[in-house]
Order: structure tokens, then sequence, then C-alpha cells
């Protein structure tokens, strides 16, 4: 008899789900519909969910970036973003996507969940609360 | 074989630290300090106030800019913070951060002259200029100061607009 039990929840498979491409292409980041001009790279370091808070790096094509704590969580239903970061002092493409990653920060329901594209959407982020935000993710 | 792999929940995970934002200045008040470069005509001082910043509330304070003709005015420019308190003087965080900031004036009075008198070491500034008076007229000054981390090349073109404020001008 061999009874083997591997992925026992879905926050988990999630979160493996995003790790393991690393590298993804955020396709849509829109507000009410509204794409923004710049649309940014993610890149997804591996991390122990349950022992440290899991970093991502949110960039642009001018080399400016910054550092968001990421989280699967609700039973793999929900996916959290928080821009972490110095809060001064920041380069102008730095400064772009600290802002961008500040403003896009919030709890998402994850609507689609694919190996290789998730969709996420919320109305509760910290710039546009109350307004429909879709981020739109792609594997490199 | 049995194999089980402990199932954690939810509960588990490690909390989320809160967004940090970028800090974004805000400047409640611009004054601008007029002296007479001869020592002849009284100081002058024009002041716009917005309590709560760019949004929300309305100015409570908009002078408008009142010179003597044909004079030479050394004019300082004083930013604040004023939903704080004490006040938080932002001029001298940008007068720290010379090489990121330029004000840029836009007088539309055919015979009113700015010229920025200082530095940051290569490209001027503006706290600091001279404004230069011809015969009496009316119009409006513009004053933008733009914020040109790694950007700036002595123009007004680059970078993002920290106030933007046009004051009627009276030359008397």
């Amino acid at each position: 008899m061999a009874i083997i039990v591997a992925s026992c929840n879905k926050t988990k498979s999630t979160s493996k789900r995003i790790m393991k491409a690393g590298e993804w292409n955020v396709v849509e980041l829109s507000v009410d519909g509204e794409n923004q001009e710049e649309l940014p790279h993610w890149t997804i370091n591996e991390c122990d969910i349950y022992s440290e808070a899991c970093v991502g790096s949110w960039q642009n094509d001018e080399g400016g970036a910054t550092d968001f704590v990421w989280q699967v969580t609700d039973k793999g239903g929900s996916f959290i973003i928080s821009r972490q970061g110095p809060d001064e002092g920041l380069e102008h493409a730095d400064e772009e996507m600290a802002t961008q990653c500040f403003d896009f920060s919030g709890t998402y329901e994850i609507i689609e969940n694919d190996r290789t594209m998730m969709k996420f959407t919320s109305t509760t982020t910290q710039g546009f609360s109350g307004q429909a935000a879709v981020i739109t993710i792609e594997k490199v | 074989m049995v194999a089980l792999a402990s199932c954690k929940k939810d509960a588990d995970l490690v909390e989320v630290p809160p967004p940090v934002g970028n800090e974004v200045e805000v400047i409640t008040t611009m004054t601008l300090l007029f002296s007479d470069d001869a020592g002849i005509n009284p100081d002058v001082t024009a002041t716009f106030r917005d309590p709560d910043g760019d949004g929300g509330l309305d100015y409570d304070i908009f002078d408008t800019i009142r010179l003597m003709n044909n004079t030479t005015y050394n004019t300082s420019i004083l930013l604040l913070n004023e939903t704080v308190s004490p006040a938080d003087t932002i001029s001298n965080e940008v007068l720290d951060e010379d090489d990121e900031h330029f004000f840029c004036f836009t007088p539309s009075l055919a015979n009113l002259f700015i010229v920025r008198t200082d530095s940051d070491g290569m490209y001027e500034v503006g706290l600091q200029s001279q404004w230069t008076t011809g015969n009496a007229e009316n119009g409006t000054t513009q004053i933008v100061l733009k914020h040109q981390p790694g950007v700036k090349d002595g123009t007004c073109a680059p970078g993002e607009t920290d106030i933007d404020v046009t004051f009627v001008t009276e030359v008397q």
C-alpha cells in the first residue's frame, strides 16, 4: 500500500506556483479598466510561506525597482501585495516603482489561477480604494 | 509506504507588514520675500497658502505681488508644510537637495525680468532670485517647483511638479 499526500492546501500550491515561475510580466495593471502607462515586471524568490514574509521585486525597464511582500491566503482565494522599502531619498526610477507598487498594495481576489497566467482584482487598494484595480501576470 | 505531509493552515502564515508609502512632501505655503536691492523701497511679501495642501480645501491666503516700478528686488522663496505642528520648512529640504530641484518663473508682464541667483554647483535652483521691474503694468507670475532627481538639466522640462502657483502681479 502506498499513500502519499503531497500538497494539502491551495494556499501552499498557489504560492508554489508563483514562486516556481519566478519571473512574471505584468500585462495588465488597470484601474476601472484604464491600464497604467508603465507595466512592471515581477521577480519572485523562493521562500517558506509559513516562516518568513515572501518578498518580490517590482521593476520597470528604466532600472527602477522596489520590494514588496506578497502572500496567498484565504485557501488560495486571495493575494496580498504590500510595498516595502525606504520611503524617501529614492532615485527617480525607484520612486516611480515605489509609488506604483504602494498604490496597488492591497488584498486581491484571485480570479484566474493558471501555471502561466494569474489575474487578481481588488477594490481596496491603497491608491484606488473604491475603484476596480486589476493585475494580470504572465510567466516570462 | 505511508507518507503524509503535515497540513498547515492559513492561520499559520506569517503576518504581512503594512505597505510603506513613498513619502510625498506636502507644501501648503509659498511665501515670496522681496527686498529692494537699493534699499529704498519697503520690503514686500506675498503668500499663497492652502492649509491642507493640494486638493481638499481651497486656499485661505493668496496675495497679490505688488512691486514698485523700475526697481530690482532680491527675492527669497520660503516653503512650508503647515499640516504639521510645528510647521516643517520644506525650503530647507529643497536647499539640502538642491541638485534635485529647480524653480521655473513665468511672468506675463512684458517688463518684469526674473533671474535665479543661486546654484547647486552646476545648475541654478531659484530659491534666491532677482526680480527687475520696468514701467507700471499688471499681469501674473507663475512659479513652479520641479522635482528632478537624477534628471536635472537646467530646464523646466524634466521631473515632477512639487508646487505650481500663479500670483497676480502688479507693478505700481
